[in-house]
């Protein structure tokens, strides 16, 4: 198990190294005027671009400043965004909390929903309830994000005023930023300031949470049914065990085993989706600063973000398949 | 299932207490005001930033000598002068009498000599960082170090201050009302060391602690980049009657306007520094009060290339511009995609602009726009033409470019044209091939970083580049040209507006460009929000803002 | 994807295999929601077909001075803010959103197929090399993946056909290698490369067609998506460059900001994607069971 780790962290340097040539290859050939139009607005006069993108260095040939920005990467140096002078691991720091929670609060919602009604819809199969679970998933899936979010946001915000659709905390009740994770913040504030926080989580988590929701209830669907039928189950049941102990020895503990790669595989989704949720619910999170950055050609804040989410990808995916040996031990790596 | 269950009643519980939450009264007098937007604040240090969203916070901090009376766009007003400046007969001194008693955020004295201090900082701008973000400085005085039009700014005495240039400016008084001309503590700028590059290392400009120390009715707080930026209220105002009346504002930036338009109507934000104008309707019948922008301080226009790469387009034959801008129903537009708001140019100026004459301008006639086009005498293949609009970007004088184009287009296509749509994101080539000349037809526009001629007529658009015509419009005009060089060297402002009129006739008789709109952005409030007053240059203070219950 | 149905064709033989598309067919045309699912894809392929038929109005003949005007005897639909007839552009609609949605995933399909064959034929070096590209791609979330695209290529339907095209394509490619990884070692493989079969004759011949069964059932899955993921992409306003062509997803995303005061732009285009991608899921979904057996209830 332990060589099999190894290996894969070994085999993502490669990984990593190609994606950081591609990627910055990438960024510095999109047409445009580079930041400095971004820095200077409507004032991007073709000989002021000229004269900041001198002063700044990006019309350095571009192997210099490729080899600048590795040579710094390695010393731990995220750089700087051309546009605000901010350090991409500062801002990092303020956003990925955000994205973080939002993650977790999809996957909550996700799994604690699509699991219980996955089994629900095995139980019975073909019933009029697995046909009710089918189309919630197949709704789930099939509707864009934002009108999702959009949606909500006016049925419980505006209409009902259940629950809030901007941002991660009422600004009104001035809690500190201590570690951007709004809910700790809100703890770390006291007096109950925890339920603005997670009221706030509410509306995104479901939004974002949506489609992992329909894709984990029917791959919960199809391998509870899947189990059922191997003899293995069937014996269990000729013996004269419960129900219960049926469902949790036998069915659940082997069925666990695609649904947790889905999880994984969902969760490196959930980054992608956190773009258009964090948008319509003005939350402060990596997303949009990646989609603004890419538009700003803000070549060093993308350039690192992008590595980042890459380096986060491949270590779900590597929790997700050490997870996997762990739950089926039949599997060896080799 | 029995899960299921819990996580339902978990919910239900979370909502029935958010519930409860928010309907508690705010307790405290004055209250919290949050304001959405448009975006993020860049830097918080205002002499180093040109956006709009930098410089709507920074107004309610920092002031300059003089700015604008609230709700005009160029009805200058002494602030920290108490009265405007005497003129020299020759245009090279200003000199201004400051007020007494004015004390900066961080207690020390406003005086002459930190006016000083400051444009000598300005002045003083190293290479790089600070002179690559300090836009207006360069662009008001001609450079930095020596190549500024600044000769010297004396302090006399502590109410005096006199300012020398090389040269008359006839732009110098209305171009300092920007904020971006701010007076800061000098005490503060030297002990947060201001001026350190590179940025990043810069403390006072990220906002990271003591930043923005003015004189204004607020005072700076925190800022957690793209997620909020607080001032509070300053109890110490050196004039007591306009001294801010809520404790505390929160901009929050919001990129997305129907998020916007939610967060009003659920009252998450109190009010919106714009909202779409497909939004006013709905956020009307939802009691949101609409800002009025009164006057106008940009122009949207149909870019007319004529030359592209050194060929001469169908745009240098003067019939074809005519009828370009006899066939767009402006009118039509405003209606549709500015939801009124706003008003079909007059010239090439908003109508409150200093130097503005109006001109008879061509009117949307299908009929004479054919006319005119068959007297172009242009070729089938002549007649199908690219028109260019922005992606990813939403402008005061733009606010849907795309639903602009498609109905520009469809109207060209009434007279005879047979137009093809192309779209560029606004950072991903298309300011650059605008502003370079590739872009035959186009989409573009100016929003005032002052509301003078010299600003529109001169910088934006018609003044000439290294000696030659500016590419995005290939329109050379000589006499136009040394007008506006003649304007902007005047002694008074008066001689100066008298040349940008002759400029615009020349214009008016040339349709170099076709002006489509000058818009008012709608920006809107809930009902608790009071006291607000709109500015046609989105420069707007919250002093006079009170929050009801 | 389960591993499940490679499992079934590694015992099938090349005779089988016909056999397997016939019962398959018969198991689709007896599996009801996968025939709902059909019936909408042939409804909504009906409607591209004949929209110039019974569409009351062309895609772009109106006037500005209609604009936003609820649904009415004229407009059964509304208009949009341009003063189109709204059921016109549903209509039209189909015909771009539906080629949009099958050539993406079409470009997803031969880019992924190409790859996963070479990887998964050959073995070895290339295979690590390619599969490594593959983790670059799969790496970077699909929609940043596609948005630097657009922006590399410009705005068009090409364009985002690729885009999209693009971002499916390791997962095809991944789904395919790992199928012929599973068919390498399988007994008829081994029997036909015993009997002195060339490489690529086995790779082409025996290991492929058993291979792409999965490939089918994630392809016509993923035509749902990538109807949506164009919608996506309008949004972050990356659509086709001339708004004058009806495309669902840009329909939809140009009215978002009519939610409350002209619903009718939101939910009739909305409709159009949803009830399309239910489709494509319901046929991909009885596909998948069509062609694994196991799996039948």
């Amino acid at each position: 198990m332990l060589r099999f780790i190894v290996r894969r962290l070994l085999g993502a340097i490669p990984v990593l190294l190609g994606l950081s040539v591609i990627l910055f290859l990438f960024l510095r050939l999109l047409p445009g005027g580079g930041p400095a139009e971004a820095i200077l607005g409507q004032h991007a006069t073709p000989e002021l671009v000229a004269q900041i993108s001198h002063t700044q260095g990006f019309d350095q040939p571009l192997y210099v400043q490729y080899f600048d920005y590795i040579g710094r990467l390695l010393q731990g140096d995220f750089g700087s965004s051309f546009i605000d002078g901010r350090s991409v691991v500062d801002s990092f720091l303020v956003r990925f909390p955000g994205t973080v929670e939002l993650t977790i609060g999809a996957l909550i919602f996700a799994v604690g929903i699509g699991i219980p009604l996955g089994r629900l819809a095995a139980r019975h199969p073909n019933s009029w309830l697995d046909g009710i679970v089918t189309v919630i998933s197949l709704f789930g899936i099939s509707i864009p994000v934002f009108v999702l979010g959009y949606t909500m946001a006016f049925v419980f915000s505006v209409q009902l005023h259940w629950l809030p659709d901007v941002g991660q905390l009422d600004p009104r009740l001035d809690i500190p930023a201590v570690t951007h994770f709004s809910v700790v913040d809100a703890i770390l504030a006291g007096d109950w300031h925890v339920v603005d926080a997670l009221s706030h989580l509410v509306l995104p988590s479901i939004a974002l949470g949506s489609i992992p929701l329909a894709v984990i209830t029917r791959i919960t669907r199809a391998s509870v049914i899947d189990v059922s039928n191997e003899d293995y189950v069937r014996t269990a049941r000729a013996k004269g065990l419960t129900d219960r102990r049926v469902n949790s020895r036998h069915i659940m503990r082997n069925a666990w085993l695609p649904v947790t790669t889905v999880i994984g595989l969902q969760t490196g989704q959930l980054l992608a989706g956190a773009v258009l949720t964090e948008t319509v619910f003005t939350w402060n999170g990596v997303g949009s600063w990646v989609v603004t950055s890419i538009q700003n050609h803000d070549y060093v804040v993308v350039q690192s973000l992008i590595l980042i989410f890459a380096v986060i990808f491949l270590t779900v995916n590597l929790i997700v398949d050490v997870g996997y040996a762990f739950l089926n031990p039949r599997i060896r790596y080799s | 299932m029995k899960r299921l269950a819990s996580i339902l009643a978990i919910a239900a519980l979370v909502a029935s207490a958010c519930t409860s939450s928010s309907t508690t009264p705010a307790p405290v007098s004055g209250g919290t005001l949050v304001v959405g937007l448009d975006g993020d604040m860049v830097f918080a240090d205002p002499s180093l930033v040109s956006d709009g969203n930098s410089l709507y916070v920074a107004a309610q901090v920092i002031q300059g000598l003089v700015g604008l009376k609230p709700g005009t766009i160029s009805e200058i007003i002494p602030v920290l002068a108490t009265d405007l400046p005497t003129v020299s007969a020759d245009g090279k001194t200003y000199t201004f009498k400051l007020r007494t008693g004015v004390k900066f955020h961080d207690g020390s004295d406003f005086n002459a000599a930190a006016v000083k201090f400051n444009y000598d900082r300005w002045q003083a701008y190293t290479k790089g960082d600070l002179q690559d973000n300090a836009y207006y400085y360069g662009a008001v005085f001609g450079g930095f170090g020596t190549d500024s039009n600044v000769a010297t700014v004396a302090a006399p005495d502590p109410t005096t201050v006199v300012f020398t240039f090389k040269t008359p400016q006839s732009n110098f008084l209305i171009s300092q009302t920007l904020q971006v001309f701010g007076i800061q503590s000098p005490t503060a700028l030297q002990k947060d060391k201001a001026d350190t590059t590179p940025l990043k290392d810069n403390k006072y400009a990220q906002g990271q602690g003591e930043s923005m120390v003015g004189t204004g009715p607020f005072m700076f707080k925190d800022w957690t980049p793209a997620d909020h930026a607080t001032v509070v209220k300053n109890p110490n105002y050196w004039d007591a009657a306009n001294a801010a009346k809520v404790d505390q504002i929160t901009f929050k930036p919001m990129g997305d306007s129907t998020a916007k338009l939610q967060a009003l109507q659920s009252g998450s934000i109190d009010l919106a520094q714009t909202i779409s104008p497909a939004d006013v309707a709905t956020a009307k019948s939802s009691s949101l009060s609409i800002i009025d922008r009164g006057q106008s301080c940009n122009l949207g226009y149909l870019g007319l290339n004529q030359s592209v790469g050194g060929t001469p387009t169908i745009y240098a034959n003067k019939d074809v511009r005519l009828a370009i801008a006899q066939a767009v129903n402006k009118q039509g537009y405003i209606d549709a995609f500015y939801a009124g708001q706003g008003k079909v140019p007059q010239s090439w100026l908003p109508a409150a602009t200093t130097g503005f004459k109006a001109e008879a301008m061509p009117a949307y006639d299908v009929t004479k726009a054919k006319a005119s086009l068959t007297t172009a005498a242009l070729t089938a293949d002549q007649l199908k033409v690219d028109l260019y609009y922005p992606s990813n970007v939403v402008r005061p004088y733009m606010p849907d470019p795309k639903a602009l184009a498609t109905a520009i287009a469809s109207d060209l296509q009434a007279v005879g044209f047979t137009v093809n749509l192309k779209t560029e994101d606004w950072h991903g080539g298309y300011v650059k091939d605008a502003t370079t000349g590739n872009l035959p037809m186009f989409l573009f526009g100016w929003t005032c970083d002052w509301a003078g001629a010299d600003n529109f007529l001169y910088t934006a658009w018609f003044g000439y580049q290294g000696g030659k015509p500016n590419a995005q419009f290939g329109w050379s005009n000589d006499q136009a040209n040394a007008l506006m060089l003649k304007a902007l060297q005047e002694p008074t402002v008066d001689a100066a507006n008298a040349d940008w009129g002759q400029v615009q006739d020349l214009l008016a008789a040339d349709m170099p460009t076709v002006p489509i709109v000058n818009s008012t952005p709608p920006g809107a409030f809930t009902s608790k929000v009071k006291g607000f007053v709109g500015s046609g240059n989105a420069i707007e203070y919250f002093n006079t803002v009170t929050l009801t219950k | 994807m389960t591993a499940s149905p490679v499992a079934v064709q590694a015992g099938a033989t090349e005779r089988a295999s016909r056999g397997l598309w016939g019962d398959a067919f018969r198991r689709l045309m007896r599996n009801g929601p996968a025939l709902v699912g059909l019936g909408l894809i042939v409804f909504f392929v009906s409607c591209a077909i004949l929209a110039p038929v019974i569409a009351p109005y062309g895609p772009n003949t109106g006037s500005l001075s209609n604009f936003l005007q609820g649904p009415s005897p004229s407009h059964i639909m509304g208009t949009d803010k341009q003063g189109l007839d709204e059921f016109s552009r549903v209509l039209y609609g189909a015909q771009i959103s539906l080629t949009v949605g099958v050539v993406a995933v079409l470009f997803g399909l031969i880019g992924g197929t190409i790859v996963g064959a070479i990887a998964g034929g050959a073995g070895g070096l290339l295979d690590s090399v390619l599969m490594r590209i593959t983790d670059v791609l799969l790496a970077v979330p699909g929609i940043l993946l596609a948005i630097g695209i657009v922006a590399w290529l410009g705005h068009g339907e090409i364009q985002i056909m690729l885009a999209v095209g693009i971002s499916y394509s390791p997962i095809f490619a991944r789904l395919l290698r790992g199928s012929l990884l599973a068919l390498r070692e399988s007994d008829y493989v081994i029997a036909a490369r015993s009997m002195g079969a060339s490489p690529r004759r086995i790779l082409i011949r025996h290991m492929l067609p058993n291979a792409l069964t999965p490939l089918i059932v994630q392809a016509t899955l993923a035509a749902a998506t990538a109807i949506i993921d164009v919608a996506g992409l309008g949004f972050l306003g990356l659509g086709p460059g001339d708004p004058r062509v009806a495309e669902w997803g840009e329909m939809l995303t140009d009215s978002r900001g009519f939610l409350q005061n002209a619903p009718w732009l939101i939910f009739f285009p909305g409709l159009a994607i949803v009830v399309s991608a239910i489709g494509f899921n319901l046929l991909g979904d009885g596909l998948r069971e069509a062609l694994d057996p196991r799996l039948k209830r």
